[in-house]
Parts: structure tokens; sequence; C-alpha cells
């Protein structure tokens, strides 16, 4: 017997965090601070995503040359790789806190899923450019929602009935 | 010995070589390239190993190279940095490819001793200078790309720097692909060559190859879809990287340029191709350190005392013809005075694609009395270029005011 395919729309988590492009790199870490999740989308004022920033995305500050350089680098072919930065040995600047935004950090050429797909094509995406979140758009666009392992996990749980049966022997035994 | 032995060494003295480079500042394929060629001088290598069985490497990783340059060709970023880019690109590496053919074609039979009966200008130097001079095209971003990391540059040269670099080994490809269909011309055909057959034979053969990387192209977008994790996808860019190289062969036509043209469709036909490149990561370093200690070890003791002189040639014609070039191109483009007067030194490295082409060449039937020579020449020339083109480019940039100490 096929099972019911589950919407991408209807397992996803609707109330998001997100952040603009002028948020600075010292709100950008207190986010990260309390929060546990990594990856954060970048919208506009319309919802509409324009990037994504992670963890990672906050070692491009310690870069040596400007973004669009750094670009280039990585981009051309039989070029030595680029040597990693050695956190212990740099030196920015307090400024740098308030200086450096979002947009200056921010990947926009981001992986999305569209509202409509199903969970199962969202886990292969996900595993092929091993992400661990997927931001949601719509036709237009814009954020309606983030999808990650954890919910995959939960729907398979509601869908498999564990933890409806986990709540009904709560209710037993109260 | 046999290949597998071989393979062995190169992979592993090769990946030794490439550490120690690294840790003297110098491009890990150089190397590579000098193991090799201490492998060769010592005959750890059998000749025969060299220019037979192990010629699959080279074509293996000759399609990866040409698959990983077309990858770099992004139009929607090309457009971004403008006519500069556009005017200056083609001038440096035409220039470099005349001013290297004039040297070679007419000095040639002066340095260069051969050791077939009667060589002459037509059937001889001419095609040797067109082939070398097309190769002399490319330029190897390693040097300049750690230059740049190193002083922090940044600015308009280093920007259309870069920018050139990654249009230059794509012109390059192409230039080889006319050099050596007319060289070839040239040699099997002297009795009743016309400029008709020297074109049209050439030109099929580019169309061709051009045409079969689309159509893999649109087959490897079509299939990665199907790709569900990282190692599938990888098992699939390579399969269609060998099919394509191994189509190319068995039609007679370009399979570096049929490559260059996959690459290309994925890159500005795919809306996520990054992964499509980065997959060649995980091996990259497996298959360039065989393929650039194989390089090494085509260099011939024997040709040394010729190849001296013509590699030095070679060195001479190529900074002056891109020196033009640049000069000619930033001209008409009206690029920033800086861009004009120092942008030829930053262009001088060179190794990846000049070391592939050369083998390519070696192992073309037509080049058989040419190519050791060639190979010589070509690797000797890159060895001079390793010496004095990183210190020109650091005076470029500085020069330039792109410092992070100069600003």
């Amino acid at each position: 017997m096929s099972e019911r395919k589950m919407l991408v729309k209807e397992v996803m988590r609707q109330e998001v965090i997100t952040v603009k492009e002028a948020t600075t790199l010292r709100e950008l870490m207190g986010i990260f601070q309390k929060y546990t999740f990594h990856t954060l989308p970048v919208v506009k004022e319309n919802n509409k995503l324009v990037g994504v920033v992670a963890l990672e995305d906050v070692l491009k500050i310690f870069e040596p040359s400007p973004p669009h350089i750094m670009e280039l680098l990585r981009r051309i072919p039989l070029g030595d790789e680029l040597e990693e930065i050695n956190l212990f040995e740099t030196d920015i600047s307090p400024e740098m806190g308030v200086l450096c935004v979002v947009k200056d950090l921010m990947r926009t050429n981001m992986v999305t899923i569209d509202e409509e797909a199903t969970t199962i094509e969202a886990r292969s995406l996900m595993r092929l450019h091993r992400l661990k979140r997927l931001p949601v758009v719509d036709k237009k666009g814009c954020l309606k929602g983030i999808f990650s392992l954890f919910d995959i996990i939960m729907a398979v749980f509601r869908e498999k009935r564990i933890l409806q049966l986990n709540q009904n022997e709560k209710g037993v035994s109260r | 010995m046999n290949s597998i032995l071989a393979v062995g060494i190169f992979v592993v003295v090769g990946l030794f070589g490439g550490f120690v480079a690294r840790k003297i500042k110098f491009p890990t394929i150089s190397g590579y390239i000098v193991i090799g060629i201490c492998l060769s001088l010592l005959n750890v290598i059998p000749r025969e190993l060299i220019n037979g069985e192990l010629n699959v490497i080279t074509d293996v990783s000759l399609g990866i190279i040409g698959y990983l340059v077309g990858g770099s060709l992004d139009l929607k970023r090309l457009k971004k940095f403008g006519r500069n880019i556009i005017s200056i690109a083609p001038f440096e590496a035409v220039g470099a490819w005349i001013v290297v053919t004039l040297l070679i074609a007419f000095l040639g039979s002066f340095i260069v001793k051969f050791g077939i009966p009667n060589p002459n200008f037509y059937q001889t130097y001419l095609p040797l200078a067109i082939v070398i001079g097309a190769i002399s095209c490319a330029t190897a971003p390693a040097a300049t790309v750690a230059i740049i990391h190193e002083y922090k540059a940044s600015g308009p040269l280093t920007t259309t720097l870069l920018a050139v670099i990654a249009l230059d080994d794509a012109l390059c490809i192409i230039a080889y692909a006319i050099g050596s269909g007319v060289a070839e011309a040239l040699i099997t055909s002297l009795k009743n060559i016309s400029l008709y057959k020297m074109l049209i034979f050439p030109t099929i053969n580019i169309v061709g190859s051009i045409l079969l990387g689309i159509a893999f192209g649109f087959g490897l977008i079509y299939i990665s879809r199907f790709a569900k994790t990282r190692q599938k996808l990888l098992a699939m860019v390579l399969g269609m990287i060998l099919l394509c190289v191994g189509t190319a062969k068995a039609l007679g036509i370009f399979s570096i340029l049929a490559n260059m043209a996959m690459g290309f469709v994925i890159a500005n036909k795919m809306r996520h191709h990054e992964n499509m490149f980065k997959v060649i990561n995980d091996i990259e370093d497996v298959v360039f350190a065989m393929f650039f200690t194989l390089a090494g070890a085509h260099f011939d003791l024997g040709v040394i005392k010729a190849a001296g002189m013509l590699g030095l040639l070679i060195v001479i014609g190529r900074c002056s013809g891109k020196l033009i070039g640049v000069r000619i191109g930033a001209s008409i483009s009206h690029a920033p005075s800086v861009v004009k007067k120092y942008l030829g030194f930053g262009l001088l490295p060179k190794a990846g694609v000049t070391v592939g082409l050369a083998i390519l060449a070696k192992q073309h039937p037509a080049f058989s009395s040419i190519g050791n020579i060639m190979v010589s020449g070509i690797l000797t020339s890159v060895m001079i270029n390793e010496l004095i083109a990183p210190p020109l480019m650091k005076y470029a940039v500085f020069k330039a005011g792109e410092t992070f100490k100069g600003k």
C-alpha cells in the first residue's frame, strides 16, 4: 500500500527567525547565541527571501580580500586551495561589530524548496547539498517557513502515530 | 615496472613534491612537475610506459581540466566585469600567440636541431611555432592567486587580472584547437595545400567538439537530477567526463574542448551548479598529482640543450606578446592606467593548461617529429616562468598601489 506523500507546507515551521540585510554582526551573533540553529534566512520588507546567513559565513570577516575578489579566487580552476584562516591570529577591530552587516556575509545563491514540494524531494535536496535546514518559498520567492530534519522526524512520528500513542498513554496515566 | 606501480609512485612522490612546494611558497603544480622531472632524470619510470600505457592518465586529467575551465566561464559574472575584460583577454592571448609563433618560426632553425633529415620551414619550424604559440596563451592562476592573497591586494588591477585569468585558459584551449589543426594540415599535406583545406578540418573539429560538449552538458544536467547524494553526483559527473573524452577520441575531435563546452553549459544553464564542480574537488588532488608528475616525467634530458634555448625564446616571446596585447586591449577599452601599465606582469605565470596541452600535442600522431622538443621546450619555459613571474607580479600589485600595505 502506498503511503500518502507529505507536502513541505504541511510539516514546515511557519514561525521563522529572520534577519534583514542591515542587521549588524553584533545583533547576528546575539541571535546565534540565543537559538540553537545556525542558518538564518535574510528577507526584505515584503518577506522576499534574498539570501541566507550561516554561522560559518561569519568567518568571511577574517578573509583578507573583499568578497568579490574572494569569489573570483574560489572560482578560478587549477589554483592552489586558499589557506585556512587562523582564527587565533586575526586582527579585527571592535568596530567590526557594527560596521559589518548581514549583507556583507550572506550567500545569495541559496538552495530553497517550494512549499508545494514533497518532503521526500526536500530530503533529497538536503542530502545532496549537505544542508540541515531549507527555507521554504512560494512561487513569488517570498519566505513561507523553514523546513528541517527535525520537522521530517516529527512528521514521520506523527504519521506512524508514535507521538499520538505517547499522548494517549499520558492521558491514561492521568 | 608495471603501470600501476608507476601510477603509485607518481601519486605518492608527487604529493610529497606538492607539499614541499607549498612549504616554500611555490604553487603545488610546480612541485609535481619538478618531482616528475627528477623521476625522469633518475630514469625511475621506463620511457615506453610514460609515452604508452600512461597516456590514459593524460586523457582523463585533461577532460577534468577542460570541464573545470568551462565551469569558470560564468557569463553573468563575466558581463559584470565589462568591456575591459572582453577587450583585454583576446588581445593579450593572441599577442602571445603571434609573437611566440613569429620568434620560433624565424629563429627556430638557428636554435633547434631536429633529429630528422632536412627539416624545413613549412613542415617543421612553422607548425612547431604555431602549436607552441597557441599553447603560450594560457595563464596559470596559482602563483597570481597566492600573491593576491598574501598581500591582500584589491582594486581595478586585481579584479581585471583575476577575470582575465579565468578567461585565458578557455581562450588557450580554443587557440590550441585552431593551431594544432593548422599545424597538422601543414605537416601532412604540404604538396597540395590550400587555405580552404588548412582551415576546414580544424573548423569541423572545433564545431564538432563544441556540439558534443553541449549535448553531454545537457545530458549531465538531466541525469544529475537523479543524484541523491554527493557521492552519486561525483560518479555521474566523472562518468560523463569519461564518456565525453572517450566519444571525442573515437570521433577524432578535441576532447578537452568538448569537456570545456560541457562545463560551460553546466555553469550557465543550471541553477545550482556549484556542486557539479565542487564534487571534483574530492578527487582533484590525486588526479592532478598523477597528471602533473607524469607531465614532468616527459622531460627529456637528451633534448635539454636545444630545449633550453627554445624555452628562453618562448619566455621572451610570451612576455612581450602579453605586455603588448594588454596595452592594445586596455587602450581600446579605455581601461584605467594601472591596468594598462601593469596587468601584463600578472599574466606571466603558466603551468596547468600549458603543460596539459603540450602533452596532448606530443601524443598527436602528426607531431611525432616535433613532440619531444616541444614538450621539453615548454617545460623549460614553465620552470623559467615560475622563477621570474612571481617577483614581477609582486612588482605590479605594489606599483599599482593595490596591496594592503600600499594603501
